[in-house]
């Protein structure tokens, strides 16, 4: 097992601004009068629906269950009653369905939830069944289903388990805070991952702009006795996008086209590992997470233990939200951060930031220089600047040609680009049109094929 | 959905950050990289000078608002680089050249260079210097005049210094060479009888493109045939060469400003610092190794080996302008690092050749101009290998 670090090639490096928020410790945000926990809190099908209007919930019940294996189930994050379905604004601007429940202040949980456990019984199988329950899915983000993750095919053996911790979006201090404040849970929700899988190393990447968070884990890996390498990455973003960090952390280099599980290596959020352990633990779906509410559109800046469901509005009002001055409101970090046009939506199991942005951010794009600056940058060793080209013409066949599919949409050409074309944005185009085609022409084989 | 959402905040795609660096950003750095070159120009040439710099510039940027207007875009002169292309073409001309010869070169430039092939952007090759080919070509008497500087108070101050320093430093390197050339000389010789305004003559390049040999008669009146002094210049004319002080183009007259311009470019990471490198470094030590030709009446002879006046090759002539300034132009450069490489080291390979084989005394131009055409070619085998698209060698 090589020690070595190799940083990727290319990324860029935007002003952190993490200062606002990083030494700020993690509290509580107020008791919220109401959540609506949305059913597509992750990626897959909506999840079911399984309770009436006028009953009584409690924390941590099941509200609605999975509707398929890609899925994950919602719970309640507060006790009180529900008070029927609503519709929220989802991230990627469709509304979503989600269960209003009108909170009584008890904080009453559900005995499904209080269930104490003894972790180093658990079978692989009991990890996995518990993960699934609890409706844990890929807390940096990308809510993908955790336990699906957890349950790679035979032939995939893996090795490594990888956290990651490397924040590089900046102003995000979310799992900076975790880090600092959690980590013994972090690695034993680690070990319970790594049991899962049967993988024997686990790695952390962390960012060395982090350097408390990497001495925090540091102690905590004395202290537990778990065998986990911290591993100080350099800052450079895109230093937690999958493959990179895989890179960064193992040396290996995820084929393109591949999955991680390819190179026998599992990535997972800390903030999921964190939820991994609260599952096996105490039984306790997730119900609640650290958000950072940060940028210049807030007076007061606060890492927030927010319940999911946590309407927009309440927890911005906490941090004096300056809604006259605010022109742009991020989901994320500001790098692939979602802009949420209105205030109709609650955090949810990925929402790992709230961010302010009093300018509004939107920029005139002219031809490209052929400055060559997103060919330096694009750490998937494309060339952004002939993709955009791509995308301007429409040229599909060429653009796959180009290899648009490995990008990964970190954004850094867009950053970069002096022209401020949205490149990132032609690729992303590309590629969901590069899908839907695919799945048209799926849809028309198998259309086909009764007739044979 | 109802349509009396209210849009409260500000939605487009991410990344929400962006670099503060803008086109119109680094053209104005191009031009203030350019600036200290283009005044002392104009204090070595006099204020005749500033006529093709103004008519190139002016016509520059007309000809860039008539083509935006005439396809129906909107006017692009705001993006600065109609003034670059304005103020390169000027520093590579002559500072004698009419104000309508530098004006018809901005408008040749713009109209066929930029905008004929879509605009900033779209163009296979440097427009500026494709404007001073067109001029070359059209009027190559007007072009080659080997304009002399002006020589006022500080031309002749770096002058006179050119020929101390070169004194002396050729009595520190090998105490025998102490006067300086022949030509030197008598170009001194004239400026000093005063009167003489405006100068042409021999430029540089000129005087080690295919010179005449030396002969020598020895005591018996029988005749040897040497090498030129000219192949070897002393470190008065290098100085000289270097400073601005020996004819040339209007840019073309300070390496040392340009190259104080384009260490600027390189500090604002405007220009990466392998094209001037690889171009200057190519030609430095070609320079150096590859024999020179010399005419020993119709024939053709060489020097040796390892002997030429290479710091005469990188400081004189057009190559710091064209290796900081044009090379590195965004558009017609290659996109990937090692396709920058390849072009830069192609740029100064053929720009040797041109100077010692061909039959101009000055390849930059034609260099340049024939690597951007080769730009697509590199571009295509120089692609960057996709991450994880091969299996790594092990």
């Amino acid at each position: 097992m090589s020690h070595a670090k190799p940083l990727f090639k290319g990324g860029c490096h935007p002003p952190e601004n993490k200062d606002a928020t990083k030494e700020l410790p993690t509290r509580p945000a107020a008791p919220p009068p109401f959540v609506a926990v949305s059913f597509s809190q992750h990626i897959g099908k909506p999840s079911t629906p399984m309770v009436k209007p006028g009953e009584r919930i409690l924390r941590g019940q099941l509200i609605a269950e999975s509707s398929g294996f890609v899925s994950a189930p919602a719970h309640a994050s507060v006790s009180g009653t529900a008070k029927g379905v609503v519709q929220l604004r989802h991230p990627l601007g469709f509304l979503v369905d989600a269960l209003k429940i009108e909170n009584d202040g008890l904080d009453e949980w559900h005995p499904d939830a209080m269930k104490e456990n003894d972790v180093d019984a658990l079978s692989p199988d009991e990890i996995r069944t518990r993960v699934q329950k609890a409706g844990i899915v890929g807390m940096g983000g990308a809510t993908f289903p955790t336990h699906v993750k957890l349950a790679p095919p035979k032939d995939k053996p893996m090795d490594t388990l990888v956290l990651n911790g490397a924040e590089c979006e900046p102003y995000l201090t979310a799992d900076d805070r975790l880090m600092r404040e959690r980590p013994e849970e972090i690695l034993r929700g680690a070990v319970l991952a790594a049991k899962a899988v049967g993988a024997g190393t686990i790695i952390v990447g962390i960012e060395d702009n982090k350097p408390e968070a990497i001495q925090s884990m540091r102690d905590a890996v004395q202290r537990t006795g778990v065998k986990a390498t911290i591993a100080a990455l350099p800052v450079m973003y895109p230093q937690g996008a999958e493959k990179q960090l895989i890179y960064a952390t193992t040396g290996r280099v995820v084929p393109s086209g591949g999955l991680p599980m390819d190179v026998g290596v599992l990535v997972h959020n800390v903030a999921s590992m964190y939820a991994c352990y609260e599952a096996c633990r105490y039984s306790r779906p997730i119900t609640e997470r650290i958000i950072t509410v940060t940028g210049p559109g807030v007076r007061k800046p606060a890492n927030l233990w927010a319940r999911i469901g946590t309407m927009a509005q309440q927890l911005l009002d906490e941090c004096e939200f300056d809604a006259a001055a605010t022109k742009k409101l991020i989901v994320g970090g500001p790098m692939m951060g979602m802009p949420m046009r209105d205030l109709e939506w609650a955090t949810a199991k990925g929402g790992n930031g709230i961010l302010c942005r009093t300018d509004p951010a939107a920029y005139v794009h002219d031809a490209c220089i052929r400055c060559g600056r997103c060919v330096d940058a694009c750490p998937m060793g494309l060339l952004p600047c002939t993709l955009s080209n791509y995308g301007e013409a429409n040229l599909l066949a060429e653009a796959i040609e180009a290899n648009a599919r490995d990008c990964i949409e970190c954004g850094c050409c867009s950053y970069v680009c002096p022209s401020k074309r949205p490149i990132v944005q032609w690729v992303r185009m590309e590629k969901a049109e590069i899908n839907r085609k695919a799945q048209v022409a799926a849809a028309a084989a198998a259309a086909a094929a009764p007739a044979k | 959905m109802s349509e009396e959402e209210k849009i409260l905040f500000t939605v487009n795609n991410s990344p929400h950050v962006r670099h503060p660096d803008t086109t119109s950003g680094i053209m104005f750095r191009v031009c203030l990289a350019l600036v200290p070159a283009l005044i002392w120009a104009v204090i070595v040439f006099g204020f005749r000078a500033l006529v093709p710099i103004i008519a190139s510039v002016v016509a520059c940027v007309v000809m860039e608002s008539i083509c935006a207007w005439w396809r129906g875009k909107p006017n692009s002169i705001r993006d600065g680089s109609a003034i670059v292309t304005g103020l390169l073409l000027a520093a590579v001309s002559p500072a004698n050249l009419p104000w309508w010869a530098a004006a018809l070169g901005g408008v040749f430039a713009i109209g066929i260079g930029k905008q004929a092939f879509g605009g900033l952007g779209h163009n296979i090759w440097n427009p500026a210097l494709l404007g001073r080919a067109f001029l070359q070509v059209s009027m190559p008497d007007r072009m080659m005049s080997g304009d002399w500087p002006h020589l006022g108070v500080a031309g002749n101050w770096v002058r006179n210094l050119g020929y101390d320093l070169g004194g002396t430093f050729a009595q520190i390197a090998d105490g025998v060479r102490a006067a300086p050339d022949a030509v030197a000389t008598a170009t001194s010789a004239m400026v000093n009888d005063g009167g003489v305004d405006v100068m042409t003559g021999a430029t540089a390049m000129a005087r080690i493109h295919t010179p005449a040999a030396k002969e020598i008669v020895d005591a018996a009146g029988n005749i040897a045939y040497a090498a030129p002094d000219a192949l070897s210049p002393d470190w008065g004319t290098i100085i000289r060469t270097w400073f601005g002080a020996e004819g040339g183009s209007l840019g073309e007259v300070s390496a040392f400003l340009l190259i104080l311009g384009g260490l600027y470019l390189i500090w604002k990471k405007i220009v990466a610092w392998d094209i001037p490198v690889f171009y200057i470094g190519t030609v430095a030590v070609l320079g150096f190794i590859l024999p020179h030709p010399y005419k020993v009446g119709d024939v053709y002879a060489f020097t040796q080996w390892f002997s030429g006046p290479w710091l005469l090759h990188v400081g004189g002539g057009g190559l710091i302008l064209g290796a900081f300034f044009m090379a590195t132009d965004m558009v017609t450069k290659p996109l990937t690092t090692s396709g920058r490489r390849i072009f830069a080291i192609g740029c100064g390979c053929i720009t040797l050749l041109i100077r010692l084989f061909a039959g101009y005394p000055e390849g930059v131009c034609y260099a340049i101009l024939f690597m951007n055409t080769c730009v697509p070619l590199i571009d295509s085998l120089t692609k960057p290998k996709v991450f994880g698209k091969r299996k790594q060698a092990k």
